[in-house]
């Protein structure tokens, strides 16, 4: 995994995480890596993958059965798209109309899209 | 855990440790950090009983290290930067010394060594520097110890097998086990190391997992300069900065920043991360 | 104490693996020096034939003072060889950190460098000239048979010789060879000194022969200073 972006890498894993569920790369109640085995996999300490599955247990993309591992919940597809969506509102459609106002690009661009 | 209290040390007249006082707690994978020459060395070698300290004590499980008791050696496995050549093949050296270690594991010790893409029928002393040390390497990983003590373990190894010693330890290293790695070359042990201890001569600066850096440290990667920078650098494809975190906004620490910011705000960034 | 605690299992797994690590660093050493009878056949046969001299044998003087020379360097540097490294600060980390107590370590070195391998060595050498006289029994003196060395003789200066090999390989950092040697060397010249002065002074001469019970008494007094130093300056040794 390339950690380019400059959000914190907990972060960029659970973004890592939504996408695969996004895509159907992970399906409701698929089983996901323990914390040790995605950390291997990626080469990235456990604590930082620890902290990404804490966050995506709060927000309920994910749940732990105890004993048995981590696994995707049933509305987990909602969930993340709701959060992308809310990232996208408010963090990179600023930037993009930021960057067009720069540019001067309007917004009758986007009929063209 | 391990309990440094006071600890001094100097080569005849000349000190190179003074009043290091530090806890390293169970199953973390500490980096130790610190400019050359600082007493990365000494601290180990200290930690694993090859020396004594001069002032002040270290408590490891209960056990003091100089002792060298077979109960704290048995749990411990010390990876000098020098490693010194065996005439043996890696397979046999790794027989032969596995047995001092209850938990040794020569399959697990095989598998490093293929992550290494290292031969374990190779004879030890027609290696290169590099394949010596990460035979070493698979074979410290392999002890399955509680603390792992590893000094600059990357040093002389090529880009690759950086990489591959990033795999080896996160999938290798034991939840039991508590890995203290030193280096210089702080790159290459991104992402891997947390908590991270930076050190200086007469103290410990920094001893901080990432989480508490990325709260209390911000890191800003865009262009925008903004007042109040501790620390400022161009890097490739923009600049760094690091401010003290207002917004409680996480960022990715970049580790190489986080070194120079301690060092250039040694009482602030204690200040900071005062418990 | 914890490192005065004697585990069988371990001690056994500890001294195999130093027995044979011993053996790597000198036991062609030892193979080369206990067949020098050997060789001293073969050199004499060679210098009295090329002199013309048909009818030969060895000179049991010669024999003898090659015998000495050979053994007290044997057993000054065996424990050099093999425990030499200790005070390395690579491969004596190595060394310090294997687990183990430090009695069971300690045990395994004065077996290894005091005992077994001068014995063996021992055995060879005089299996050695037995064999060349049994053999050619014209052209050699028995050793064994001819000494006049006493059977304690043989057991004390050995085991002091190689108690002062050990102590100098631990002792000194470099050149450990050298300076172990000419150290003794010093010594015995210093101790030769002052018993003769002692003697001198004495009302009543002491009888100066190596049989004596004070010499014996002397070397394993020796012996032990020697090896308590091992024990102590293993135990706390620095790298």
């Amino acid at each position: 995994m390339e950690f380019n972006s400059n959000k914190a890498i907990y972060l960029q894993i659970c973004d890592a995480i939504c996408e695969q569920i996004l895509s159907g790369g992970l399906l409701p109640d698929a089983r996901i890596q323990s914390v040790r085995e995605y950390g291997a996999d990626i080469g990235v300490n456990p604590n930082t993958v620890m902290r990404s599955y804490e966050k995506l247990t709060n927000e309920g993309i994910i749940y732990n059965k105890r004993g048995i591992g981590y696994f995707i919940s049933p509305d987990a597809r909602e969930i993340t798209l709701h959060r992308l969506r809310n990232e996208f509102m408010e963090n990179e459609l600023p930037k993009i109309v930021k960057r067009m106002k720069l540019l001067g690009i309007d917004a009758s661009v986007f009929k063209e899209v | 855990m391990i309990s440094i209290e006071n600890l001094g040390f100097s080569y005849g007249e000349k000190p190179v440790l003074k009043n290091i006082t530090m806890t390293l707690e169970e199953g973390k994978i500490y980096g130790l950090l610190g400019e050359n020459g600082v007493g990365k060395t000494t601290l180990l070698t200290l930690l694993c009983g090859l020396k004594n300290v001069k002032t002040g004590s270290i408590d490891v499980d209960g056990h003091v290290p100089y002792k060298r008791e077979p109960s704290f050696l048995s749990d411990l496995y010390y990876l000098s930067d020098e490693v010194p050549e065996v005439n043996m093949k890696a397979t046999d050296y790794a027989k032969n010394y596995g047995k001092f270690w209850e938990k040794f594991d020569i399959t697990k010790f095989q598998e490093i060594m293929g992550i290494f893409e290292n031969d374990p029928e190779q004879k030890m002393n027609r290696m290169s520097f590099g394949q010596l040390k990460k035979t070493y390497i698979s074979f410290a990983l392999a002890c399955n110890c509680k603390y792992i003590f590893m000094d600059e373990p990357t040093n002389g190894l090529d880009i690759p097998s950086k990489a591959q010693f990033r795999k080896a330890v996160t999938k290798y290293t034991g939840e039991d086990s508590t890995l203290l790695i030193s280096t210089h070359q702080v790159r290459d042990l991104e992402n891997i190391i947390d908590p991270i201890i930076i050190l200086d001569r007469q103290d410990v600066l920094l001893n901080a997992s990432i989480a508490e850096i990325s709260e209390k440290l911000y890191f800003d990667y865009s262009n925008e300069r903004k007042d109040g920078a501790l620390y400022s650098e161009m890097i490739p494809g923009g600049s760094i900065q690091v401010y003290p975190n207002t917004s409680g906004e996480e960022s990715k620490v970049n580790i190489e920043a986080l070194f120079n910011t301690v060092h250039l705000h040694k009482e602030l960034v204690k200040g900071i991360f005062h418990k | 104490m914890e490192n005065s605690c004697f585990n069988i299992g371990r001690f056994r797994r500890y001294f195999v693996h130093d027995f044979l690590r011993c053996m790597k660093k000198a036991g062609l050493a030892t193979l080369l020096c206990g067949l020098v009878p050997i060789f001293t056949l073969i050199m004499s046969a060679w210098i009295f034939t090329s002199i013309g001299l048909h009818d030969w044998h060895t000179d049991l003087f010669m024999n003898e003072a090659i015998a000495a020379i050979v053994s007290v360097l044997y057993f000054l540097m065996v424990p050099i060889a093999c425990y030499g490294d200790l005070t390395d600060r690579r491969k004596g980390a190595q060394y310090l950190m294997l687990p183990a107590s430090h009695i069971e370590k300690w045990t395994g070195m004065i077996l290894n460098s005091i005992i077994i391998l001068p014995l063996v060595f021992s055995a060879l050498y005089i299996g050695t000239d037995a064999l060349c006289c049994a053999l050619l029994p014209k052209r050699c003196h028995d050793i064994l048979i001819s000494s006049r060395a006493n059977g304690l003789a043989l057991f004390f200066l050995p085991t002091m010789v190689s108690a002062a090999g050990l102590a100098g390989a631990l002792l000194f950092k470099n050149r450990k060879g050298a300076k172990t040697f000419i150290t003794c060397a010093v010594s015995f010249i210093v101790l030769c000194m002052i018993i003769i002065t002692i003697a001198k002074k004495a009302d009543n001469w002491l009888i100066i022969g190596t049989e004596t019970e004070a010499w014996y008494i002397f070397q394993a007094f020796c012996t032990l200073c020697l090896l308590a130093y091992t024990y102590i300056k293993t135990k706390k040794i620095e790298l």
